[in-house]
């Protein structure tokens, strides 16, 4: 059996809308393995989003628990979770405008305090795995293709060498070829280099090539066999 | 962090020179502030010490006359100033010297005086007298004595305060001047010229005579232990001046040989306290009438300082302004800077959300946003240490005009009210207020500590600046960052996306 990286147990949110309390996660609970990749899928407003948001530490449930390695996220300190066991990629890529590609993953490992002689030529093969030629990777990230931002965002959650990848609708923004590139790579990532990627995503296509899919419906989340 | 910083103020150079140009501006107002806030208290400090903090106790010339009936002759209403008096201020609080003084008008057998003019006609002066004095601030010598004896002879405690050889006015050119060392000898002082005259020279003797109330001679033997000679006076010139009246005719001697003279222990002319600092005159005025049994009434302590009370009160009112004038430039530039960073940090929630979803500490994200600021603040300090000189004068000599307006306009004292009065002098009646800033301005005016204002760049200042455009920078860094990183990431995020 498959080692559990994350877990939620129990895991409710809401939030207010003027005297109303809105639900949007309520006891939702599950396990997700390394070497494995899962997709969250839902409509617009059904608490996608919320899960990778709570699974990436940046807010805490309302009620239950979200579990690292069966250590409760918040006893391992938000901040602290963040910076050495997960990594986050977002649809709109946040990137830091004013880095370059190589000094947005340089930056990433700074934060996550790894220790490599040559962070710079790391940051350059991890790139280059990816597609980018040197050339791209030194040029002004904002002069690049939303493909090739995509790639630098998942390059820098690569660079911090964690367990657990979550990603917010990764190819939302992209054509279908790129987008089956990036497909391609969360696949690597989780089948090659072992590590467990959650994605959320509104295409049923990029649903279908990962190992598992969830449907959030009411709250709760529900494996789709 | 620091790389961070680095990179962020090179991508955003439009910002950068935003706010750069605004630290220049705030780092100059500053230094002005400072530059100027130092120079008055440099100027004070100055006048302080140029002026000294002297207090006499003198006869209250005003309520002496006050008192007096028409007709009555002036030694009936005048009360002498006894050492038992004087010896209750000499140990209060804030006294770090004191000097008493007596004058008495003498003849010698064994010396000439020198002549003041060819035929001396003393015949004037007779009616009066001899402890018939006008008092003036403590300077006995200007007494105005009315004898027909050649000579004055000087009682102090110790010459060491002497204005005319604090001053220079008077020279010491052999021997030394009495110390309170030479209490109970007959040492004395006397003048070149008189000196050279009578062929006397340090060691020599001569005798000094004067007569008492039953007309007795009172004989004392004097040594001189020193000579000095006149540089300048403001006694000598006058035609009708007597030969006692003449400074080469002063014999400065010990208090008690004075006392002798006298033919009184009790009795002195004026004793001269010296404060630790005049800020204390007044605490100390106050503190002599509430412990001692002195009548006030009769005599009065003269504090000599108004010369410092009208330089330091122009000054007080600058240093009041500098101090406004720099809190202002503090709550502008600190709300300025504020404004600015509140509007270009709302365009950086984006790097905030970025920064905290990859495990960025809040504390090292507000440490980048304050490196960035102080890079920029650090470049400005230095080219305002260059600038803020100009900047400071520039304001020191709009204050100053300022100034010299209000000064020309209470210098604008009537003539008559002025005329009659010695320039020399200084009044010391202090209900004539009119009399005397004609005289004190004069003075204060000339004084040269009083004539410019340094505003000159001090290390202090310059540190000063450092630290008031540190706590700027982390202010104006802090309130906008805090008010942002108080949300959670995911609100920080969720704002960038709106």
């Amino acid at each position: 059996m498959s080692e559990i990286v994350l877990t939620f147990e129990n895991v409710c949110y809401h939030y207010q809308d003027g005297t109303k309390q809105v639900n949007i996660l309520k006891e939702a609970s599950y396990d997700f393995e390394i070497g494995k990749t899962y997709a969250i899928v839902g409509a617009s407003g059904s608490g996608k989003t919320t899960t990778i948001v709570l699974a990436g530490g940046l807010d805490s449930p309302k009620a239950g628990r979200v579990l690292y390695k069966g250590e409760d996220i918040e006893k391992i300190g938000l901040t602290n979770y963040r910076r050495n066991h997960v990594s986050i990629v977002f649809q709109s890529y946040n990137l830091i405008t004013y880095m370059n590609a190589v000094q947005n993953v340089t930056n990433a490992m700074d934060i996550s305090r790894i220790k490599i002689s040559d962070k710079k030529q790391k940051a350059l093969e991890i790139l280059q795995e990816l597609g980018l030629t040197e050339d791209e990777s030194k040029r002004d990230i904002r002069k690049l293709s939303g493909g090739q931002q995509q790639s630098v965002a998942i390059a820098r959650a690569m660079a911090k060498d964690v367990d657990l990848i979550l990603c917010d609708e990764p190819t939302g923004n992209l054509d279908e070829e790129t987008s089956q590139g990036i497909i391609q790579t969360f696949i690597d990532l989780a089948h090659i280099k072992n590590k467990c990627v959650i994605v959320v995503t509104l295409s049923k296509e990029f649903a279908q090539c990962m190992d598992v899919q969830f449907k959030i419906n009411q709250g709760k989340l529900m494996k789709i066999d | 962090m620091f790389k961070n910083a680095l990179l962020s103020i090179k991508k955003n150079i439009g910002k950068t020179i935003l706010f750069f140009v605004i630290m220049v501006v705030i780092a100059n107002l500053v230094i002005a502030g400072l530059s100027i806030k130092s120079a008055t208290t440099k100027s004070i400090t100055s006048i302080r010490q140029s002026l000294g903090s002297e207090v006499t106790l003198s006869y209250n010339t005003q309520n002496m006359m006050n008192n007096r009936e028409q007709g009555q002759a002036l030694d009936e209403v005048v009360s002498s100033i006894t050492v038992d008096m004087a010896d209750q201020l000499k140990d209060l609080n804030y006294v770090e010297s004191y000097n008493y003084t007596l004058s008495v008008s003498a003849n010698s057998d064994d010396i000439d005086p020198v002549e003041t003019t060819s035929t001396t006609d003393d015949s004037s002066d007779t009616s009066v007298d001899e402890n018939m004095q006008v008092p003036n601030n403590g300077d006995e010598t200007k007494g105005q004595f009315m004898d027909s004896n050649d000579f004055t002879v000087i009682g102090n405690t110790t010459m060491a305060h002497l204005s005319d050889f604090t001053d220079e006015n008077y020279v010491l050119l052999s021997g030394k001047l009495l110390t309170e060392d030479d209490a109970g000898t007959t040492n004395c002082v006397i003048e070149s010229n008189l000196a050279s005259d009578n062929d006397l020279e340090v060691g020599d003797t001569f005798t000094i005579t004067t007569t008492n109330s039953d007309s007795e001679d009172i004989t004392v033997t004097l040594t001189i232990v020193g000579i000095f000679e006149i540089e300048s006076s403001s006694d000598m010139g006058s035609m009708n001046m007597s030969n006692r009246q003449n400074p080469m005719n002063y014999i400065y001697v010990d208090i008690s040989t004075a006392q002798t003279l006298n033919d009184s222990t009790t009795d002195i002319t004026s004793a001269t306290y010296y404060l630790d600092d005049p800020d204390h005159i007044d605490a100390f005025i106050e503190l002599a009438e509430n412990s001692t049994d002195i009548d006030f009434e009769t005599y009065t302590l003269d504090a000599n300082d108004s010369i410092y009370q009208n330089s330091i009160s122009s000054l007080e009112d600058m240093q009041q302004f500098a101090n406004i004038f720099l809190w202002v430039v503090v709550g502008a530039g600190c709300a300025i800077l504020c404004l600015i960073l509140m509007l270009t940090m709302r365009s950086r929630f984006y790097e905030f959300g970025v920064f905290l979803s990859l495990g960025q500490s809040k504390i090292k994200i507000m440490l980048q946003q304050l490196i960035e600021v102080l890079i920029v603040a650090v470049v400005a300090f230095a080219l305002s240490l260059g600038t803020g000189k100009m900047v400071s004068n520039v304001i020191s000599s709009m204050l100053e005009s300022t100034q010299n307006n209000q000064t020309e306009m209470i210098m604008e004292i009537p003539d008559d009210i002025g005329d009659g009065l010695d320039n020399s002098d200084v009044i010391n009646n202090s209900s004539d207020d009119k009399i005397d800033k004609g005289n004190l301005f004069n003075q204060a005016l000339t004084s040269p500590e009083n004539t410019e204002l340094d505003v000159s760049m001090t290390t202090t200042t310059a540190i000063q600046l450092a630290g008031i455009t540190g706590l700027i920078c982390i202010v104006s860094v802090l309130l906008p960052l805090i008010y942002i990183l108080r949300l959670s990431p995911r609100e920080i995020l969720v704002k960038k996306e709106g």
